[in-house]
């Protein structure tokens, strides 16, 4: 028998995938061609086409962002040859194009001074504390970094610094997203409960990433160890506090002021990029030249399998759904 | 020469903003169908004048984009029960589109010239 609805899930993923205004008309004129015998292919290649052709608008209307998006996502297929292409290159790839990103972004909203503040809290309260950890193991213990990142300033890689200003940026506008409001002016308890919002997205992030970092690629290493892979659980705490810190004086900076009203297309490019950051750990493969167990400072072993597969859980688990629900959350409420 | 000539031609449409083969079938399909000129019936004219599927999704692109350069202009109806509640967003060409399809068919037609006839057809 015929069914004489369209699909229900191909209805909703076209009124929610879609970038741009919901297009009532189109959806109309699919139903319509359904209801005069077109079959359900049919109507899920309209729906699947129609969804690819709006996103493919969207980047090329916006071809920095999108360039930027381009540039990260080599950055995290070029991981899979790691030790065949400079590893410095890899994470440059990994953490410039998200820093761009987010004074992109970020000047739409925010404008140029507003996303000024951002990227200086991020760069200095990142920098201080990092400093500070790498002479007294405070807030987030004892390591030390190898020259993977490449220069640093005193023993604290530059473009680490950078990865605050990025990474912190898009965790900033996936807790927005899941808070709501994102087009009002910061008041209320909204001031302290955006900071702790966006200090979790970006701490999920740290949890997927640390023990790939620290363990696989040795980008540093722990001086004591610790019960995650190696690393002290005391590092997720400091990076809570520590991000925690620079959203909390951004908020402050912010009360009371008047974004620019941003499309809902605007803010879901962001949350791709945190999705897609996610993703990209999906894609973290063990490399050739590594054996298949990480010995840490104290001669405790770890399977690397398991830290990747950590990793892809976290991702999995914890990164694609917050980034699917704030997705969600901004394109029912600009609807 | 011709070769030439050819690619002049091209550079002088690119610079100009000539229509595609696309936008341009949507747009005659918007003049021929008049009054009744919505999604469905756009994308049926072009499916019969091409003899494939076309994605409703595609020719709304290219209507979005003919619209933000003002070559037409569009209206919505009023919402039907067959569509779901939905309202039908009818389209028509605005005189600058009838301009640019005027000026795109006099550039075709000097290319078109001397264009060598298909073998099937020579016999």
């Amino acid at each position: 028998m015929k069914r004489t609805k369209p699909p229900l899930v191909a209805n909703w993923m076209l009124e929610h995938l879609t970038p741009g205004d919901w297009d009532e008309a189109l959806a109309g004129d699919l139903c319509e061609e359904f209801g005069v015998g077109r079959s359900e292919g049919w109507y899920w290649r309209q729906v699947l086409v129609a969804i690819g052709v709006g996103w493919w608008r969207e980047l090329v209307g916006r071809p920095w962002l999108s360039t930027l998006l381009l540039l990260y996502l080599i950055g995290r297929i070029l991981q899979l040859f790691a030790g065949r292409v400079p590893n410095l290159i890899i994470v440059a790839f990994h953490v410039i194009p998200p820093a761009l990103f987010a004074v992109i972004h970020g000047a739409r909203i925010y404008r140029s001074r507003g996303v000024l503040v951002f990227a200086g809290l991020c760069l200095g309260v990142g920098t201080v504390f990092e400093s500070i950890s790498l002479r007294t193991g405070f807030p987030f213990g004892h390591y030390r970094f190898t020259h993977l990142m490449g220069p640093q300033i005193s023993g604290l890689p530059i473009l680490l610094a950078l990865a605050y200003v990025g990474m912190g940026y898009l965790s900033w506008v996936v807790g927005l997203a899941l808070l709501g409001g994102e087009n009002q002016p910061l008041s209320g308890r909204r001031i302290v409960l955006l900071p702790l919002m966006a200090s979790i997205v970006m701490t999920v992030w740290d949890l997927s990433m640390e023990g790939v970092w620290a363990d696989i690629d040795r980008a540093w290493v722990w001086r004591d160890g610790g019960s995650y892979y190696g690393v002290p659980i005391s590092n997720f705490f400091g990076w809570l506090f520590t991000v925690y810190v620079f959203y909390q004086l951004f908020a402050f900076y912010l009360r009371n002021r008047e974004p620019v009203p941003a499309s809902a297309d605007h803010w879901v490019l962001a949350i791709l990029f945190y999705f897609l950051s996610a993703v990209g750990n999906l894609l973290l493969a063990i490399p050739s030249s590594l054996g298949d167990v990480f010995v840490d400072v104290t001669g405790k072993r770890w399977m690397i399998s398991h830290i990747l597969w950590t990793s892809h859980l976290v991702s999995i688990f914890l990164m694609i759904p917050l980034s699917l629900i704030a997705w969600l959350k901004i394109s029912k409420q600009h609807q | 020469l011709h070769q030439f000539y050819f690619f002049s031609i091209i550079e002088i449409m690119a610079e100009r903003g000539y229509l595609g083969e696309f936008e341009l079938m949507i747009l005659l399909s918007v003049v021929h169908l008049g009054e009744d000129a919505y999604g469905v019936p756009i994308s049926r004219e072009i499916e019969r004048l091409r003899g494939r599927d076309v994605a409703v999704g595609s020719v709304y692109a290219a209507l979005e984009r003919m619209e933000s350069k003002g070559l037409i202009a569009s209206s919505l109806g009023d919402p039907t029960p067959e569509r779901g509640g939905k309202a039908k967003r009818y389209f028509r060409v605005t005189k600058a589109g009838l301009r640019q399809v005027h000026e795109t068919r006099r550039v075709l037609s000097q290319m078109w010239r001397g264009l060598p006839a298909l073998e099937e057809e020579r016999v």
